[in-house]
């Protein structure tokens, strides 16, 4: 049928919605027997394809069902359907049914005469599937076998199993009695079940809600048993006069049993208990209003601890005899009039010596009591245990544990935590509360070990003795609930807090990126009502952790956007290591972090240390990145040891997973970079075989394979792991760098000589050999994508570590010829990126870079400062560009008074002290800039040596030396200013001694 | 009224009780499947749908004069009408039994809206769980009820009358007075619904394709 045949089919085509149609015409080709497929008319009509996906698989479930029905309509009526839909039969063998009081999840429950003893029971039957498969057969007869064995005071006896009509049944004793479940529902105040006292009254032998609930209120405790745990074989009518007084009393005529039939209900109708009598709870799921404490009462606790305890004998002995009952609810348990409880409903149970039969792991059981292993497949007796604590649990709060029970298949745990028992009746006894909790624990090691052992506490618990289980500890309960939690938790108050207070700083501390940091708190505002309007839709586990995800997102950011600030500031790496003692290299790591930076890097560290702590098995991609930034901002924050270990942490995270896609490659590059940030960490901490370690490690991996080797991020990632290795003499390692001593002019960088080390000649030359594969990969990176800046600024970056290179090899010209290779790249980059400051100030930086002493590299520095001018120009308050303004001159300074332009470098100095001065006291957290402002009276009281002017020389440093004493900055730089200040002490001393002299 | 339900009109009048009982064994199937949709579970084992349309037909045969005179509706529709009737008649007189009167309180607290979600609920739950999820069976229907319950009271009764008693569009517009184009609307929006809401409760259903 197509879309015209049913526009022509039906009268009010024109007026029907053009969905409704295709609707109709899908529903039809169903009832004919064909498979249309919603993808189908989704692609055919694809201006409806949206609301077709919606609609249509609501139409295609009811025509399932309904070609279903049809089907069982035109096969007849079967042998067992005469159970389903078309009343009872009139009789199972030895039985006359005579009504249904119940169903339960296997079967269906009558009420019955045996015909030969003329006695009522419950039979119950296979009823709820029309043909009882095999396998339910079989756990049919496998549940009548383990209940039909089991004899106890607290366990529904069970009279025997039979066939008929192809009908399996099993006869059982009718108890007189109600089910907890309706007990629960009556004591929430369910007004739709009004009981009628008069009426109840009435009937002797109907034992109503209204009755069991005032018994369970009554301070008349229920009869205990002592109930030896063993009775087995023996005769179930000894026991008789104590239950159902029915049992007890002479077979009644059949008259007189079907007369009696409609009393209050004497079976525990498990659906109907679910059904009508719960209706007016589930629509007003009204879980958060107090419980009805007050109409409980410590008689009550007692009550329910005493049931419980007799619930729990009986679990022992059918443990004992090898049994699970499986669906311990308070649906199973009936109370009967004398205050007795049964266990009825073993029809989960199994032997547990006949494992084969649901070894399916298929999920029987009522959902909502059901311990968490015993939802992954598992159960043992501590599995009844837990089903038996969250109904005490229950029957003390009248509220279930747990409130949304779907919920638990969908968890990775399945450890769902249960409602506050305190929060939700604050009246249960402490020691009660302890018991139930203790039940109910997730993890069965933590339970009692046998329902004996809770029966035992329960006892301690009613007759005032100390119980056994100890009180978990808030923290300890938080510990566990974590734990089971992960997600949740890692979602708590305390990271949240943490990670709002970086949006907060960021926004007050730092002016100069403020207008990335208002991209980022933008995206926190958007985050937050994205998150409010999904909040609805999404389970909250879900959502808890798209939350934590985009916790981990907006952190990043934040963290990339504080890195990317201070790396302008033109990081410690721009520092002319030429200029300053190879001792201060190590210290300024994190020269360059304001307080803020400071403050904003511990608050990250915090976050994502927090974060990947809490979430590590339920977002290990996103704990492996957390672990990563951790490492980062320690490597930041100088702590170089912690560094280490979250680098190595967040390595291990990120190896590639087995079952990773072939070609997936992503996870390779990350562990590379790793890798490459433990290679310059090593460096810095001048342990050279293990920065080598890294480095080879970081090259075995990405040219492990062809496709990384030739693929060109792979070409890239190897440049740069070259690159690194290559600039670790030159940037970091203090042994290859001849410490500086002596006058100011001697601290121009000396050529390698020949009594330097042949082990560091070794080094010098593997890093050369390394820079040079960095720098022919990425010529050939270039010269392929020349558009790419990445590349660009990586080559240049690797011929400035070239000069550096070549300078300490004593080639000149090698030197001169990568500064100018570098020189022109960022040239290029600074004409094509006009309005980007970034480039002009690399290019002022490698301007400044000196070779030699010669007098062509003035214009090179002239050319450096005039960048500076225009940059300052144009950003007035860029600390970075004003401090570049003020190294230049420094240098230039040193150039100038080494071509004996005395006065000019003087002048060159003042200016450059100038610049320092008042960036050391605009930003006296910047130790940067303290250094510089140092270095330079230093370079000035030297110059005044030089000139034999010791006086002006001591003037100087004394008047630095006064400055440093006052010095208000933080405490943090102390630390790395004392070996400066030092140095300038000393200096003074010897001037004097020179002035002496 | 169209032509059909014209010549129904001429057909009783000129046919009698005979023309009844043509249209009504017509409409038999249609019948009995409303009925055993909109049945209370509760009564099967002494109720059958069969014996609800035995019953409604006495009524039937009793009062189609009436009809005759003020046909106001189409004469399914009208049928359909009687015969609900007599079922809820049946349910009262089941549930007004004097020694359970726990029973028929809670019947009788029951809004007849609240009755069709329940009807839906116990419909989709015969799909919805499979034998091995028999045991959720009761969570599956408080669950189910309550977001049938959430849907707006005509929408749930459209969806009834069009899904389930496999009435025409005309049909439902009649019975619920509401235009074609209205009853049209209203039946794919809260078709919609009705996926959402099976989906929410079973995400497996929802991906799972037209055939299992």
């Amino acid at each position: 049928m197509t879309l015209s045949d049913s526009r022509q089919g039906s009268p009010d085509s024109e007026h029907r919605h053009p969905v409704d149609l295709l609707a109709e015409e899908f529903a039809s080709r169903m009832k004919a027997g064909e498979c249309p497929q919603i993808e189908e008319y989704a692609a055919k009509y694809p201006e409806h394809a949206e609301l077709i996906r919606s609609v249509f698989p609501s139409i295609a479930m009811v025509q399932r069902v309904s070609n279903r029905a049809e089907q069982q309509r035109n096969s007849g009526s079967s042998g067992s359907n005469a159970l389903g839909n078309h009343g009872i039969p009139e009789s199972l063998g030895d039985f006359r049914l005579v009504r249904e009081i119940g169903r339960g999840g296997m079967g269906v429950v009558y009420e019955a005469i045996q015909i030969s003893l003329k006695r009522r029971v419950a039979l119950k039957v296979i009823g709820a599937i029309p043909s009882g498969s095999e396998k339910q057969q079989a756990r049919f007869r496998r549940e009548a076998e383990a209940a039909a064995s089991l004899h106890h005071t607290h366990i529904v006896p069970v009279y025997g199993i039979g066939e008929d009509q192809g009908i399996q049944y099993y006869a059982m004793q009718l108890i007189d009695g109600v089910t907890l479940s309706e007990v629960i529902g009556f004591l929430q105040g369910n007004r739709l079940h009004p009981t009628n006292d008069s009426l109840a009254a009435q009937s002797q032998k109907s034992f109503s809600t209204t009755k069991a609930a005032e018994l369970l209120l009554s301070s008349l405790t229920t009869p205990e048993h002592s109930t030896p745990v063993e009775v087995t074989e023996s005769d179930p009518t000894e026991r008789m006069p104590i239950l159902s007084a029915t049992i007890g009393e002479p077979a009644p005529t059949d008259e007189q049993l079907l007369n009696t039939t409609s009393s209050g209900s004497s079976w525990l109708p498990e659906k109907q208990d679910q059904g009508m009598q719960t209706r007016s709870r589930e629509l007003v799921p009204d879980r958060a209003s107090p419980v009805v404490s007050r109409r409980l009462g410590p008689a009550y606790y007692r009550n329910v601890a005493q049931i419980a305890a007799h619930v729990a004998d009986g679990l022992q002995y059918a443990h004992h005899q090898g049994v699970l009952h499986r669906d311990i609810k308070p649906g199973n348990l009936l109370l009967d009039r004398d205050g007795i409880v049964w266990i009825t409903d073993f029809g989960l149970a199994r032997q547990t010596d006949c494992e084969g039969m649901t070894q399916t792991g298929e999920i029987v059981g009522t959902l909502r009591y059901m311990a968490p292993e015993q939802i992954r497949g598992q159960a043992d007796q501590r599995t009844d245990v837990y089903s038996l604590g969250l109904t005490i649990f229950e029957l003390l709060t009248l509220q279930p544990a747990i409130a949304q029970p779907q919920n638990r298949l969908d968890q990775a745990g399945f450890g769902q935590a249960i409602a506050r028992l305190d929060s939700l009746n604050p009246e249960v006894p402490a020691d009660l509360q302890t018991i139930t909790l203790k039940a109910c624990t997730a993890e069965p090691s933590h339970r009692y070990q046998s329902a004996a052992e809770l029966g035992e506490d329960l006892r301690r618990f009613i007759e005032d003795r100390p119980i056994l289980a100890r009180r978990t500890t808030r923290i300890e309960h938080l510990y566990r609930w974590a734990r089971r939690n992960p997600i949740v938790a890692g979602l708590s108050s305390a990271t949240l807090v943490l990670l709002l207070s970086v949006a907060s700083l960021l926004a007050v501390f730092n002016q100069r990126k403020q207008s990335a940091l208002n991209a980022i708190r933008q995206q926190y505002d958007r985050a937050e009502r994205n998150l409010q309007e999904k909040t609805d839709a999404l389970a909250t586990v879900e959502k808890e952790r798209v939350r934590a995800e985009l916790n981990l997102d907006l952190a990043v950011q934040a963290f990339d956007t504080v890195i990317a600030n201070i790396a302008s500031r033109g990081g410690s790496d721009s520092i002319e290591h030429d200029l300053v003692d190879s001792d201060d290299v190590l210290i300024l790591a994190d020269a360059t972090l304001s307080d803020a930076d400071v403050v904003l890097l511990e608050t990250l560290l915090g976050f994502f240390d927090r974060f990947s702590a809490e979430n590590e098995k339920d977002l290990s991609g996103k704990t492996a990145e957390a672990r990563r930034r951790v490492g980062d901002i320690q490597h930041r924050l100088g702590r170089l040891d912690d560094a280490e270990q979250s680098y190595l942490a967040a390595l291990e995270a990120f190896k590639p997973k087995p079952d990773r896609a072939e070609n997936d490659f992503s996870l390779t590059f990350v562990q590379a970079e790793i890798l490459n940030d433990l290679l310059v960490l090593a460096a810095k901490r001048g342990q050279m075989p293990r920065a080598i370690d890294y480095y080879n490690e970081a090259r075995d991996l990405l040219e492990e394979s062809e496709e990384i080797r030739n693929s060109t991020a792979g070409r890239f990632a190897l440049a740069k792991t070259h690159n690194n290795l290559a600039a670790i003499g030159s940037r970091f390692n203090r042994e290859s760098m001849p410490r500086p001593r002596g006058p100011f002019i001697n601290r121009f960088p000396k050529p390698l000589d020949e009594s330097m080390a042949l082990m560091q000649r070794t080094r010098l030359s593997r890093e050369a050999n390394a820079n040079m594969e960095a720098l022919r990969l990425l010529q050939g990176l270039t010269s392929e994508s020349p558009s790419v800046v990445a590349y660009q600024v990586a080559y240049a970056q690797a011929l400035r570590d070239e000069v550096r290179i070549a300078r300490m090899m004593n080639d000149p010209s090698r030197a001169r010829e990568s500064l100018n290779k570098a020189i022109s790249i960022f040239e290029r980059l600074a004409e094509t990126h006009r309005d980007s400051a970034t480039f002009k100030y690399e290019l002022a930086s490698t301007l400044n870079i000196s070779i030699a002493t010669s007098p062509n590299e003035i214009s090179r520095f002239m050319r450096s400062m005039k960048l500076c001018d225009q940059l300052i120009e144009k950003h007035p308050n860029v600390a970075e560009y004003r401090a570049l303004r003020g190294q230049t001159l420094d240098k230039l300074a040193m150039l100038q008074f080494s071509m004996g332009q005395t006065q000019r470098a003087e002048d060159s100095l003042r200016k450059a002290i100038e610049i320092h001065e008042k960036l050391a006291e605009q930003y006296p957290d910047v130790l940067l800039y303290q250094i510089n402002l140092l270095q330079s009276i230093q370079r000035i009281a030297e110059l005044h040596m030089e000139l034999k002017r010791p006086d002006l020389a001591k003037q100087d440093i004394a008047m630095a030396l006064s400055r440093f004493e006052k010095f208000q900055g933080p405490n943090r730089l102390f630390g790395p200013l004392q070996p400066l200040i030092l140095r300038l002490r000393e200096r003074q001393r010897t001037i004097d001694n020179t002035v002496k002299d | 009224m169209n032509n059909d339900q014209t010549d129904e009109l001429q057909r009783l009048i000129q046919g009698g009780e005979t023309a009844l009982a043509e249209i009504f064994s017509e409409s038999q199937e249609r019948l009995e499947r409303i009925v055993s949709f909109r049945l209370d579970p509760r009564i099967r084992g002494r109720l059958d749908p069969a014996d609800v349309l035995q019953e409604a037909y006495l009524e039937i045969a009793r009062r189609y004069p009436e009809y005759i005179q003020n046909p106001c509706v189409s004469f399914f529709v009208w049928l359909r009408q009687r015969t609900l009737q007599t079922m809820i008649d049946l349910h009262r007189a089941h549930f007004c039994d004097k020694r359970d009167p726990n029973r028929e309180n809670r019947y009788m607290g029951q809004s007849a809206s609240q009755a069709t979600s329940l009807s839906i609920a116990r419909f989709l739950l015969d799909e919805i769980t499979s034998p091995s999820q028999a045991a959720v069976e009761a969570e599956e229907s408080q669950r189910l009820h309550m977001a049938l319950e959430s849907m707006q009271e005509i929408d749930r009764e459209v969806l009834a009358l069009r899904h389930f008693e496999h009435l025409s569009n005309l049909q439902v517009a009649e019975i619920l007075q509401l235009s074609p184009t209205a009853a049209s609307n209203r039946y794919i929006r809260a078709a919609a619904r009705l996926s959402e809401i099976v989906a929410n409760l079973h995400p497996s259903l929802a991906r799972k394709d037209v055939y299992p």
